[in-house]
């Protein structure tokens, strides 16, 4: 049995007796983490939720926040956005006022509107989106709101900084083939990279979107790819999609170079093998960035969590902090939380990370990071997956090169 | 049977006073979770008429469910824009309506097919539907679904979670009220007749083929306000409705509950949904439970819990009240401790097993405990294995001996 | 003309890897008339097991022991299970499995994490066994596709040429009239159960390493072997070898055809019409390869129940 659950209801139900009476008693902050915990999308899930609990550990370890402890509150979405639509409102009914989530697109875009609602319907008890890594663009554009918060990266970001530095070491070629997992995500992918593959120079000579997670054999897209004579592969595929297409690559013998956001997520290294040697990887941090700040916070992960984070627990760390420099510009005197406030503060705070500061746009709420380049390679510091392969760190974008012009399709309106 | 319709009657009249009450009582994050199960309850209601009266066993069910959801957020849609005047608690109307026609269509050609291939036809078009729907933007939204709100109406605002349990459950008791009376008319009858003797009921004049049609399209239009009610309560609907994981849970939730008896597969939707919802924040491992749950209720409970209930129900005796209270005051512990020593291995081995633990036992050089049942256990202690061994054997034990008991009562019956 | 014939290689080979999981399924429906909905666990349980032992005994052993593991944990469901429900009819067999495959899954889950688990072949295995215009074509894929065909054979002699075929055969389809000859019918059903739970563990043990072991093998795979079943006709060995070879080719092809139905529809001239409304009709068919096989299953299952090669319904 989770432990951290079991007390968790029995802390909340304790406190709930407790304040019940008082009234005046100081807010506590509570961080809802909605998440796929179980079922297939757990693998990442798990991973921004132990980037959370560290993130918030730190919050506490620097004094909490209006005279409490940061609470964080975890959920399981079990596995789709109807059950996350109820796990947030029983995280709202707990009295989460930062509700957060990373993985699927699916459940981010129910969230989002979900939370635009409540906050319409519930005017002074509003509660912030803080999410930490879904990706879908129309988050931040069509669907952008004032509660919305994307404190991750989105393909346009990623990709452009990827396509950059790949042209800059010389290893993007002229002829790119772009492959991508047919829903929003991937589309995203394939209009960011016709996008920065051109400007780069460079032509896409073919591009095609295929099933989700569902193809056993990639076999005829690498058939595919060779008919087309292209040089390197873009990809923003995920899980077995890409352990499988790299396998695919490489049991060809096709000469080629992949880049790709992924490569990192458990197994994928370990199952690819060293047909994954020379792939691209553009990502938040990479384990080798950050000089001696960044090994005190790898190290320190580790020491607390049991694994360095080479995935994608930096992002909700990271995210956190940024939390935590905004809440340092907010003073609730020990009443209750405004979340608007938090809200506006959001935009204004920066927070340094290792490799460079972070903050939030506030046109469109998306933050404004650095990113990492890593390429896969025995050379690198730290080996993943019990392989002797890991991310050896190509260079840091810093945040201004890496950002992308906010989406004309945003059109945010600020509570008054 | 006749005898116990008056009992019956006042049994449901609390039931209905209680679910009216209920809200009252919970949080707003539990009314939200009682409003699931509702929805979950009509839905297996509406495929237990194809399987439990019709004999049509469908495995794509959520279609006509999912087709519902978004037929309504269609309309909350439109009438959100001001294009289409329809009071906000009428909006299931047009997923009943959704489902109808769909499931008209679709039934009219699945029903041509019955037995196994009945199945397969099912499974085929829900599985089009699930991978052709996220391509269709327009009438689907994507991979993001798409997303509406509810809007007042005679001075209610829809905005709690009460008032959306309110309507939902007016919905669900009409709507069960009416697949009632539909079993006691004539046609009813029929329905059962065809899952019996099909061949008899085309002697008898007629169509067998139109008839299932007319079965399916029924069953399909109370799974499309079933998920027209989910629109509702989500104000959101989304491609992933129309996935394997809903029509199989459906599956699920009838069986275990017991298709033969009317309110059985409800019972079962309601219990499994309240057990997803208060088990996937306690362990990683509820998927696994339910699974778990599923087959055993399949191996012993062939008619499911409602079934089995409805059966002793009619078997007991006022002077055999005593005797079986002793079998079950044997089997109901007994199987508490079965489940108690499984669920001990599971979680034990569960963590034992994961990513972290692995990483933090080589990093320490030697194992922590696991906490199972609120104390820690040493992975290498023998106690953590026998105490588990030891509440199965302990379980199996009594179940021998409750059988033992219950064979010499049947043969001490024979022998009067 | 190079992708033509990479894609016909692949189609077949892809194919006879369906064949192996498919052939049981087939087997047992055809005999006892239970939709195994758990037989797609098997090919996953396969590759699990194997990845276990090769670690201890080495690749090869591991993948000859653990299919037989697999056709023990058959038999065992067979007798310990499906022959305690029987008496309530084939519905109820079919959900037990149905079951059964969701809590396999589970606990594949459980024991071995929500990963891919890093189970591969051995480098030295990783060689190409041709070269065909400048690309490699791997060894490892060949051998996929003659253990199959060897399988076939083999399958092919014990049914069609031997006496225990004959039983076997006789067996589905009167199974009385068998069981009155003195045959033990149900032990010849728990042979055929388990004979497809190996044959299945086999395809996953030697599969799983070249393509991923991961928890949604099973349900990847599960549905299309379904369709090879339907497609072929329930219970027809001959017909799942054609089905599966079938829907091996137009997977491989549908990927990488870069036609929509709009374009078809320019043929007869509606071409721009379907253009216009866009949705379904531009939607790429490489992009929705996977649902091609149960496009054709639904169509088969429409217009002709008994399957490609079936002779009952």
């Amino acid at each position: 049995m989770q432990w951290t659950a079991m007390t968790r209801i029995a802390v909340v139900t304790l406190t709930a007796a407790i304040a019940a009476p008082g009234g005046a008693k100081a807010e506590q902050l509570k961080i809802a983490m909605i998440e796929a915990l179980s079922g297939p999308a757990a693998q990442t899930g798990i991973a921004f939720t132990e980037g959370m609990r560290y993130g918030v550990d730190r919050l506490n370890a620097a004094g909490g926040f209006n005279g409490q402890p940061v609470k964080l509150l975890e959920y399981d979405n079990q596995g789709g956005p109807t059950g996350a639509a109820e796990k947030l409102k029983a995280a709202i009914a707990e009295g989460a006022r930062i509700v957060s989530s990373a993985s699927s697109s699916a459940v981010a875009a129910q969230l989002s509107e979900d939370i635009r609602k409540h906050n319409l319907r519930n005017v002074g008890k509003e509660v912030i989106y803080f999410n930490v890594g879904s990706e879908a663009y129309e988050l931040t554009a069509e669907k952008c709101h004032f509660w919305f918060f994307r404190m991750g990266t989105n393909p346009y970001v990623r990709i452009k900084a990827l396509v950059r530095a790949m042209k800059d070491n010389n290893v993007l070629g002229e002829k790119i083939y772009s492959i991508n997992q047919n829903y929003s995500y991937g589309q995203d992918h394939e209009k960011a990279q016709a996008q920065f593959v051109k400007e780069a120079g460079a032509t896409v000579v073919e591009s095609v979107l295929h099933d989700v997670n569902k193809i056993q054999d990639f076999s005829p897209y690498v058939a595919k790819i060779k008919a087309s004579g292209a040089q390197t592969v873009i990809t923003g595929n995920w899980a077995n999609d890409i352990i499988l297409l790299i396998k695919a690559v490489g049991d060809a013998g096709l000469k080629v170079r992949i880049g790709n956001t992924s490569l990192d997520t458990p197994g994928t290294l370990g199952n690819a093998g060293a047909l994954a040697l020379g792939s691209y990887l553009v990502k938040i941090y990479n384990l080798e960035a950050g000089g001696a700040p960044g090994k005190a916070f790898i190290e320190d992960f580790k020491t607390k969590i049991g694994h360095y984070p080479y995935s994608e627990e930096p992002t909700s760390v990271f995210a956190t902090a940024l939390l935590g420099e905004a809440l340092k510009l907010v003073n609730f005197k020990g009443g209750d939380i405004d979340a608007k406030a938090v809200a506006l503060a959001l935009e204004k705070a920066k927070w340094e990370s290792p490799v460079g500061p972070w903050s939030v746009r506030a046109d469109d709420h998306q933050v404004i990071l650095p990113i990492t380049i890593s390429e896969v390679s025995r050379a690198a510091t730290y080996k993943v997956d019990t392989t002797d392969m890991g991310f050896k760190l190509v260079r840091v974008v810093p945040a201004d090169a890496a950002a992308v012009a906010p989406s004309p399709a945003c059109k945010m309106q600020r509570p008054g | 049977m006749r005898i116990g319709l008056g009992r019956v009657r006042s049994w449901l009249g609390l039931a209905g006073v209680l679910l009216t009450l209920l809200p009252f009582a919970l949080s707003p994050g539990a009314t939200g979770a009682a409003t699931s199960m509702l929805i979950a309850a009509l839905f297996a209601l509406s495929f237990n008429l194809m399987i439990g009266q019709g004999g049509m066993l469908s495995f794509g069910h959520a279609a006509y469910f999912a087709v519902g959801a978004f037929a309504t957020v269609h309309a909350m849609m439109a009438v959100e824009r001001g294009s289409l005047w329809l009071p906000t608690p009428l909006l299931p109307l047009a997923g009943a309506l959704a489902g109808l026609v769909v499931g008209a269509v679709a039934g009219y050609f699945a029903t041509l097919r019955s037995g196994v291939y009945f199945a397969m036809v099912t499974l085929a078009i829900a599985e089009l539907f699930h991978t052709l729907a996220p391509n269709i933007v327009g009438l689907f939204g994507g991979e993001s679904g798409l997303s509406a709100m509810r809007q007042p109406w005679l001075g209610l605002t829809f905005g709690s979670a009460r008032e959306v349990y309110g309507l939902v459950l007016g919905w669900a008791v009409l709507a069960g009220l009416a697949l009632y009376l539909y079993t006691q008319t004539p046609f009813g009858r029929l329905t059962l007749a065809l899952r019996d003797n099909e061949r008899r009921v085309a002697f008898l004049g007629f169509n067998p083929h139109r008839s299932k049609v007319l079965i399916f399209t029924i069953s399909a239009m109370f799974a499309g306000l079933a998920g027209g009610l989910l629109a509702v309560a989500n104000e959101s609907a989304n491609y992933v409705l129309f996935g394997l994981g809903y029509s199989a849970n459906v599956v699920l939730h009838t069986f275990i509950g017991g298709s033969t008896v009317f309110l059985g597969p409800a019972l079962g939707a309601a219990l499994l949904t309240l057990f997803g919802y208060v088990t996937s924040d306690l362990t990683r491992l509820w998927l696994l439970y339910q699974g778990l749950l599923f087959v055993v209720v399949m191996m012993f409970m062939p008619l499911g819990v409602g079934g089995f209930a409805l059966e002793k129900a009619k078997t007991a005796r006022s002077a055999d009240v005593s005797r079986s209270a002793v079998v079950y005051g044997l089997r109901v512990p007994a199987l508490g401790l079965v489940a108690a020593g499984t669920v001990f291995v599971c979680e034990t081995l569960g963590v034992l097993l994961s990513r972290d633990y692995l990483a933090q036992t080589e990093r320490l050089g030697k194992m922590l405990p696991i906490s199972v049942f609120g104390r820690g256990w040493m992975p290498n202690a023998p106690i953590t294995w026998l105490a588990p061994l030891a509440l199965f054997a302990l379980g199996l034990l009594l179940l021998r001996l409750a059988d033992r008991r219950a064979t010499a009562d049947s043969m001490a019956e024979s022998d009067r | 003309m190079d992708f033509v014939l990479f894609s016909t290689l692949n189609g077949i080979i892809y194919g006879l890897l369906l064949f192996m999981v498919s052939a049981g399924l087939t087997l047992i429906f055809g005999m006892m008339g239970i939709v195994n909905f758990a037989h797609a666990s098997f090919y996953m349980l396969g590759a699990y097991i194997a990845y276990s032992l090769a670690k201890l005994i080495g690749f090869w052993p591991a993948i000859l022991l653990a299919p037989l593991l697999v056709g023990l944990i058959g038999v065992a469901i067979e007798r310990g299970m499906l022959r305690r429900v029987h008496k309530h009819g084939h519905a109820h067999e079919l959900l037990l499995t149905f079951g059964l495959a969701y809590v396999f899954e589970e606990t594949v889950k459980m024991l071995y994490g929500n990963y891919a688990v890093p189970y591969s072949i051995p480098a030295d295995l990783r060689f190409p066994a041709f070269t065909l215009s400048g690309a490699d074509y791997p060894f490892y894929r060949v051998f996929i596709g003659l253990t199959a065909l060897v399988m076939f054979a083999l399958l092919f002699w014990l049914l069609r040429r031997t006496r225990v075929g004959i039983i076997v055969r006789a067996a589905v389809r009167r199974p009385e009239m068998v069981g009155a000859l003195g045959h033990d019918v149900p032990k010849v059903f728990m042979g055929v159960f388990g004979i497809g739970a190996w044959l299945a563990g086999l395809a996953g043990a030697i599969s799983g390493a070249f393509f991923t072991t991961s928890p949604n093998m099973a349900l990847e795979l599960g549905i299309i072997v379904f369709v090879v079943v339907v497609v072929g006709g329930l219970g027809s060995l001959e017909g799942a070898l054609v089905a599966s070879l079938l829907i091996g080719l137009l997977t491989s092809f549908a990927a990488g055809a870069d036609v929509a139905l709009a374009d078809l529809g320019g043929l007869v001239g509606l071409g721009p019409a379907m253009k216009a409304i866009g949705g379904i009709f531009t939607v790429k068919l490489a992009t929705i390869a996977a649902s091609v096989p149960i496009l054709v299953m639904l169509v088969v299952l429409l217009l002709r129940p008994s399957g490609l090669m079936g002779d009952k319904t």
